[in-house]
């Protein structure tokens, strides 16, 4: 479904990521892996076209869609849950949520959408009318997921979904995870917290200082305490 | 109680038409961080709009106000596509120097091309006499203005917070990124913020131009500073502070030109800039400023 063929992203003199080959299949999720400042951040956003791709190729659906405009690549039906969540602040849920709809005309598809994720995340059928801002990290998540799912995207890739949430908050955040993917939903999840990750996910990347260096299934790099000391420092606790 | 009323009106109406001003620049602002100094030169083309009409087609001075609205409006437009577009992605100080490029080149064409001094402009002769509300006597373009204002803003309220394309603008002033995201087209926000500020400056010049009857080519400057004092008073970026330091700095302005003695009065200028300063002194960012941390999106 998604194809990256030698993907590089720089800064100025600065290459964050380095000639990065991957695949995402339909119905799959995979799991992004690497430590801070690896350049996962970088990759999802040079994907989805919120920076440019400074060499390489993205393809979504078999289109290449190296070039082409954020708002563009959305309405194909591949978007991202950015870091840091970044709801907006000072508009209520519901407006986040409508905004979230914008690339759909249908009235009645837009409240079946948006009655399936009040149905999937409850907390916020309640904050419905507050300000996103007064929501708690977690529900904020929630919020920027949902808002995602209104425009009916067919792969979503989620950044670093549990950054700064307490670890009863994160296992909400990767139930739901699964339950998106059961609902036939593609992903490809960025997160530092890879023994989790790896328990949802069917393959797995790894990145490090900007180029890859694992890539395989979840359950090989997860049973491999050598593989998970080497990459992610992570191996016996 | 008479004099009252009427310097009531009178600070309403000027307070009303900074806002307005204040507003377009503010609306460009919170979504581009670009600071239109060119603003002026909507007013300047609305008025010279409404002297080629007049000029050539127009008989009733009437249809006048409209295409100076019309004028405005477009040139806002005509400005973000030919200008502000190409260094949309360029750093701040390269849009704020294509502003005073375009304010540069605008002037110095209608300079050129058409004459250095005011050339008058026809208004309508019910604009200039008063009007009787309640045994009062007032001026009929204070008592338009003040209505105007109020019409005008009510519309963009219910534009920002009823329509979709409000709702986009809203949220691009606070995360331009993640309105992409959403799938939402970026020029069509940008054009609609450009031409919601041609509108207000439109609606502005029609005033503008009622009092001094003349247009010429740098009559932009003073609104535009004017417009620029007003979004600093009220806090940069924000809307309401716009709306706010644009009242307040008309107000202002009206009072001290009631109560000054002559011998001072020359210095009204002097003394409301002033009082700005001591205002931004006691709350750098403006009366409904946050303070922001450098590095902060929010
Ligand atoms: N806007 C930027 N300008 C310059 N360098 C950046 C920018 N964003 C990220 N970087 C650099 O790129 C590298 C990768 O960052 P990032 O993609 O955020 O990594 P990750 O998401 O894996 O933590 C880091 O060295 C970071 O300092
Ligand atoms: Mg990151």
């Amino acid at each position: 479904m998604l194809q990256l063929t030698d993907v590089s992203v720089s800064y100025g003199p600065i290459q964050a990521v380095r000639n990065v080959s991957a695949t995402v299949e339909q119905g799959e999720i995979v799991a992004l892996l690497g430590p801070n400042g690896a350049g996962k951040t970088s990759l999802v956003s040079s994907i989805v076209g919120i920076i440019p791709v400074s060499s390489g190729s993205v393809g979504f659906d078999g289109e290449d869609i190296t070039r082409t405009p954020v708002e563009s690549i959305v309405r194909k039906g591949l978007t991202l849950t950015p870091e840091g969540r970044r709801v907006f602040a000072g508009l209520s849920v519901a407006e986040n949520l409508r905004l979230g709809a914008s690339t759909q005309s249908d009235r009645a598809a837009v409240e079946e959408t948006l009655e399936t994720y009040l149905e999937m995340f409850p907390i916020l059928r309640e904050r419905y009318h507050q300000t996103a801002t007064t929501l708690s990290g977690g529900e904020q998540q929630m919020l920027a997921i949902a808002r995602s799912l209104m425009s009916r995207p067919r792969m979503l890739m989620l950044d670093e979904p549990s950054l700064g949430l307490a670890p009863r908050v994160v296992e909400r955040i990767f139930e739901h995870i699964v339950e998106l993917k059961q609902s036939g939903l593609t992903m490809l999840v960025v997160e530092q917290n890879a023994t989790e990750a790896l328990a949802f996910a069917d393959r797995a990347y790894v990145l490090a200082s900007g180029k890859l260096v694992f890539e395989g299934a979840a359950s090989e790099l997860a049973s491999s305490d050598r593989l998970m000391e080497a990459y992610l420092g992570t191996g016996v606790d | 109680m008479e004099y009252f009323v009427q310097q009531t009106i009178n600070a309403l109406s000027v307070g009303g038409e900074y806002a307005l001003l204040a507003l377009g620049l503010a609306i460009v602002f919170s979504i581009m961080n670009l600071v239109n100094f060119a603003h002026g030169e909507l007013i300047t083309l609305g008025g010279y709009a409404m002297l080629f009409s007049a000029a050539w087609f127009v008989s009733d001075p009437i249809y006048l106000l409209p295409i100076c609205v019309l004028a405005a409006t477009g040139a806002a437009i005509l400005f973000e596509r030919v200008a502000f577009r190409p260094v949309r992605n360029a750093p701040e100080t390269t849009g704020l120097l294509t502003a005073f490029g375009v304010s540069i080149v605008v002037q110095n064409a209608l300079l050129i091309f058409v004459a250095t001094r005011p050339k008058p402009v026809p208004i309508p002769d019910w604009m200039q006499g008063t009007i009787q509300i309640a045994g009062l006597h007032l001026p009929m373009v204070q008592v338009l203005e003040t209505s105007c204002t109020v019409v005008a803003a009510t519309g963009l309220i219910l534009l920002l917070t009823k329509t979709n394309l409000g709702l986009a603008m809203r949220a691009a002033a606070k995360d331009f990124t993640v309105v992409r995201l959403m799938g939402i087209k970026a020029d069509r926000v940008i054009l609609g913020a450009f031409a919601v500020s041609g509108f207000l400056a439109g609606l502005a010049a029609v005033f503008i131009l009622a009092r001094r009857g003349a247009v010429d080519p740098m009559m932009g400057f003073s609104p535009v500073l004017k417009a620029f004092v007003a979004c600093v008073l009220g806090g940069f970026g924000s809307l309401l502070g716009a709306a706010v330091g644009g009242l307040s700095l008309g107000m202002l302005e009206v009072l001290l030109q009631a109560t000054l003695p002559s011998e001072v009065a020359g210095f009204r200028d002097a003394i409301v800039f002033l009082l700005v300063g001591a205002v931004l002194i006691w709350r750098p960012t403006g009366l409904l400023g946050k303070r922001v941390e450098l590095g902060d999106k929010e």
